[in-house]
Formats: C-alpha cells, sequence, structure tokens
C-alpha cells in the first residue's frame, strides 16, 4: 500500500465512506475535441466511480479524493429531523399499541401483525443506513489533468494495462494533453513505478443497468474478500429471518376459512426460510454452474415475493372477517399523539 | 305578538360532563393506521443511491413508487442491501483511516475495525491483490454530467 497522503483539513468518516459507496465521486472527462464538437450537450462526460474502484484510487492516489467535509455532504441530504421525529412517533405508538393488546390478550389483526413485520425490517435498515445520507442528487466531481490519467487507468483493459505499465517504465515524462488512454493511463502509473504490481479493479465500461442506477443499495457486497463469499450469505438467511418471524403471531388468529390459514402458515415458513435454500443455490451457483445457480435463485426470489404478496393480501382480505375483540380499544391508545 | 319578557323559562345550565371515548375501533381505522405506519417506515428505509444522472421530478416520483412496491413486497432485499451497504462502508472507513490521514481523523467505530481485521485476514483488497470476479469490476459507469 502506498504511503498515506498528506494530510487533510477533513477526516474521512463513515458519512464520507457511505458517500462513496452511493456514488458520490465522479469523474468529469472532457469529451474528445471531435465529439465535443458536434455535442449540443455539456463537453464533459461523467464517470461514477464504484467503491472497488474508490478503494483503488483510496490505496493508490489518495490525492484525488476531494477534501470535503461531513456538513458539506450532509446539508445536501433529504433527511430531515422532522421525518426522524415523525417515524419514531408513528412506529411508538404503534409498537405500544401492539404490546398493549398482547398484554391485554387482545387479537391483533393479521394487517397489524404484518405491518409490525415490515415496521421492524425497515426500522433496522433505517438504523443501519444511519449513516448514509438521503436522496443526494448529485456526484461530487473529480477533474483535472491527474483525474484524467487515473480514470484513463481505470478504463485500461488488462492488455492496455500491460502496454500503459511497458511504457511507464520507458517513456520520460512528457506531455499529457494527449487523449490517448495508453499514454494517459501510464503517466498515472509513472510515479507509481516501482512497486506496480497488480491492475486495478478492471474494466467495465458497459455495466450500467438503468434500473439499479437509482436503487437503495446493492443486492451484494462489493468490497468483500472473495475467499469470504460464504460470510457474505448471513445476511441472506437472517433478513428473511428477522421479517418472517413476527408472523407467526397471526399463528392461530381467526381466518375466513381453514385454508387460507393454511396457506398463511406455510406462506409463514417460506418467507421466515427462504434465505437457506436461496443460499444453498448461491453457494451451487458459485461452485458449479452460474447458471444453475442463476435460475434456482430467480425461483426463490419469486416464491419469496409470492408468499410475502400472499400474507399482505390475506391480511387485508381477513380485515373483512375480524374477531370481535380486535375492534376493542386499548383504553389509553387514542392519547398518543399519531396518525390515522 | 309574543312579550319576550313573558318568557319565564330560564336558561339551561350545562351539566358537567365528562364522556368517555368509544370504546371500538373501526376496519378503516385498523387499515389506515397500518397503511399509513408501512408507508412511513419503508418511505424512511430508502436510501437512494446518486442517480447516474441527474432525474426529473416525474422520475424521481416514479422511482420512489418503484421502490416502495419492492420495499412492500421484499423488506428482507431491503435489508440485506443495507447490511451489504453498511459492510461496505465500513471496510472504506477502514481503509482510510490508513490512506487518507487528517490531523482529526477519528477513531473508527469497533464494527468497522472488526471488519479492517477480517479482511485483511482473508487476503483482502489491497494493492497487490489479483484481478477479481469479473462482475465485481469498477463500475465506472458513462452518463452525461
Amino acid at each position: 500500500m502506498r504511503p498515506p497522503s498528506e494530510n487533510r483539513q477533513f477526516p474521512f468518516g463513515l458519512v464520507h465512506a457511505f458517500y462513496a459507496t452511493m456514488g458520490g465521486f465522479a469523474f468529469d472527462i472532457p469529451k474528445r475535441s471531435g465529439a465535443s464538437k458536434t455535442s449540443t450537450t455539456s463537453s464533459t462526460r461523467r464517470y461514477v466511480i464504484a467503491s472497488q474502484s474508490f478503494l483503488y484510487i483510496m490505496q493508490n492516489f489518495p490525492d484525488i479524493i476531494p477534501d470535503i467535509s461531513e456538513e458539506s455532504i450532509t446539508d445536501r441530504s433529504e433527511s430531515s429531523p422532522l421525518s426522524k421525529a415523525l417515524l419514531i412517533v408513528q412506529v411508538g405508538w404503534f409498537c405500544a399499541n401492539c404490546l398493549a393488546r398482547l398484554i391485554l390478550h387482545l387479537p391483533l389483526s393479521l394487517l397489524e401483525v404484518s405491518t409490525a413485520a415490515h415496521g421492524f425490517c425497515t426500522i433496522l435498515t433505517y438504523f443501519i443506513l444511519w449513516s448514509k445520507p438521503q436522496n443526494i442528487a448529485e456526484a461530487t466531481s473529480i477533474n483535472g489533468p491527474r483525474a484524467r490519467q487515473v480514470h484513463a487507468l481505470l478504463k485500461c483493459t488488462e492488455e492496455e494495462y500491460a502496454a500503459a505499465l511497458k511504457m511507464a517504465a520507458t517513456v520520460v515524462a512528457g506531455p499529457t494533453d494527449s487523449n490517448d488512454q495508453i499514454v494517459l493511463a501510464a503517466h498515472a502509473l509513472r510515479d507509481r513505478l516501482p512497486g506496480q504490481e497488480a491492475p486495478p479493479p478492471g474494466r467495465d465500461d458497459s455495466f450500467h443497468i438503468p434500473f439499479w442506477s437509482s436503487s437503495p443499495g446493492s443486492p451484494y457486497c462489493h468490497l468483500c474478500p472473495p475467499n469470504a463469499f460464504h460470510y457474505q450469505t448471513i445476511p441472506l438467511v437472517i433478513a428473511p429471518l428477522l421479517y418472517g418471524l413476527p408472523h407467526f403471531l397471526g399463528w392461530s388468529e381467526l381466518f375466513p376459512s381453514s385454508l387460507e390459514r393454511l396457506f398463511w402458515r406455510v406462506s409463514t415458513f417460506m418467507a421466515t426460510g427462504s434465505g437457506v435454500p436461496f443460499v444453498f443455490l448461491v453457494i451451487l451457483g458459485n461452485q458449479y454452474n452460474h447458471s444453475i445457480g442463476r435460475i434456482g435463485l430467480g425461483l426463490t426470489s419469486i416464491l419469496y415475493i409470492v408468499a410475502s404478496g400472499f400474507l399482505i393480501g390475506e391480511s387485508l382480505r381477513q380485515l373483512f372477517y375480524l374477531d370481535p375483540g380486535t375492534y376493542q380499544l386499548v383504553p389509553w391508545s387514542d392519547y398518543w399523539p399519531h396518525f390515522s | 305578538m309574543e312579550n319576550p319578557t313573558n318568557n319565564t323559562t330560564t336558561p339551561h345550565m350545562p351539566e358537567f360532563l365528562w364522556v368517555e371515548e368509544p370504546s371500538f375501533r373501526g376496519s378503516s381505522g385498523i387499515l389506515t393506521f397500518c397503511v399509513s405506519t408501512l408507508i412511513i417506515c419503508v418511505w424512511s428505509a430508502l436510501h437512494f443511491d446518486i442517480p447516474q444522472r441527474r432525474h426529473t421530478n416525474t422520475e424521481r416520483f416514479a422511482f420512489g413508487i418503484l421502490w416502495m412496491i419492492v420495499g412492500v413486497l421484499c423488506p428482507g432485499g431491503l435489508l440485506t442491501s443495507a447490511i451489504f451497504q453498511r459492510i461496505d462502508a465500513s471496510i472504506l472507513e477502514g481503509y482510510a483511516s490508513l490512506s487518507l490521514q487528517s490531523e482529526t481523523q477519528a477513531k473508527p467505530g469497533w464494527l468497522t475495525r472488526t471488519l479492517k481485521r477480517f479482511v485483511l485476514k482473508a487476503g483482502g483488497k489491497s494493492v497487490s491483490s489479483p484481478h477479481h470476479l469479473c462482475n465485481s469490476l469498477s463500475r465506472v459507469s458513462a452518463g452525461r454530467a
């Protein structure tokens, strides 16, 4: 690893780290002169830096990472104390109400059971992402000659990287206004010599899926080491388990029909334990056949969503067949301010 | 014509009264109570990544609705994704304490320190590491500034 960069003014904390993983830093690279003449849009092209690339930059070219304060990130975040207060009040009232009903042996509706399961999962998600800035519209730009060089290096294919490394070892420092990728990459590598043993994480320009481009996260861990793959499966088991377990509260509730009760119980088991076959298929696909793994994962995901959908649908349907005791109010519950 | 002064009726004094709230709730009350809690919870849990390009208000609204539906149908997926992102952020924070030094650099939290130790022990990402899985390559994605 490269020696630490010069002292920075602002510490790089968890908020910065979340900001980087959510695509908070991007290269703004000037378009080639020919393209910019015909282009009616901006003269630069934006390349969002993924977590793996950011880690590579942090380890090798820390000087190009913008020295920004935590406040400059959080000021652009849409999270407000009001929304947090709203969440706490509403969920507090919901939990208090459910607990009071259980203590007083008053039945809960399946919709309340289902909402409790959702609430539990989403509140946990909320606290895990506590330091993640919320809904920032635009990334922080990294530009300049040095950024162009590092960007060119990150875009190198293995062959281009080998050529750049060779050039960096032989070529004397020259002008860097060239747009040639290998030359730029060679300039980036030049001051890393000797000692540059491995190329950057790799090139994948085409990995741009619009559906995920505005997602609340990623379906897998980007920075976990490959040989720690099995540890990555732990959240895949725990998350469905945490969602499914509260549904057992509806085990002996009143259902419109015995068939629906059976389906509820089966769906509860499916939702709770879906992580186990999911993990099994991930390992199977990873070790033997990727296509079998993907098909299996697709099927398991569909089953999980069907089970989850049934639990929600049934909880809405049961609203018309409630136990009379469900309508009874907990005496003090109306004195808690809430939305209803 | 009636003489108002002939009206001998004394005005009613209001009785002291304390009326209890009704001790029953309705189906619509249960429904709105649960749905409002559900919406507030799922919406709060959605922390979007920065889009590749700036979205219009309509697009943001559409994405919000889409992910609300995903969050309602698959809250476990949101939780898993949050755990993975937290691990990624902790690993980055751990490496930052080595690469990006600041006079006021705070000591990373216990989770970050544990994850960093774990990653280093597992021979994780470092300059000398070889190429990794193809699908974990850099997402240097193109989009207009």
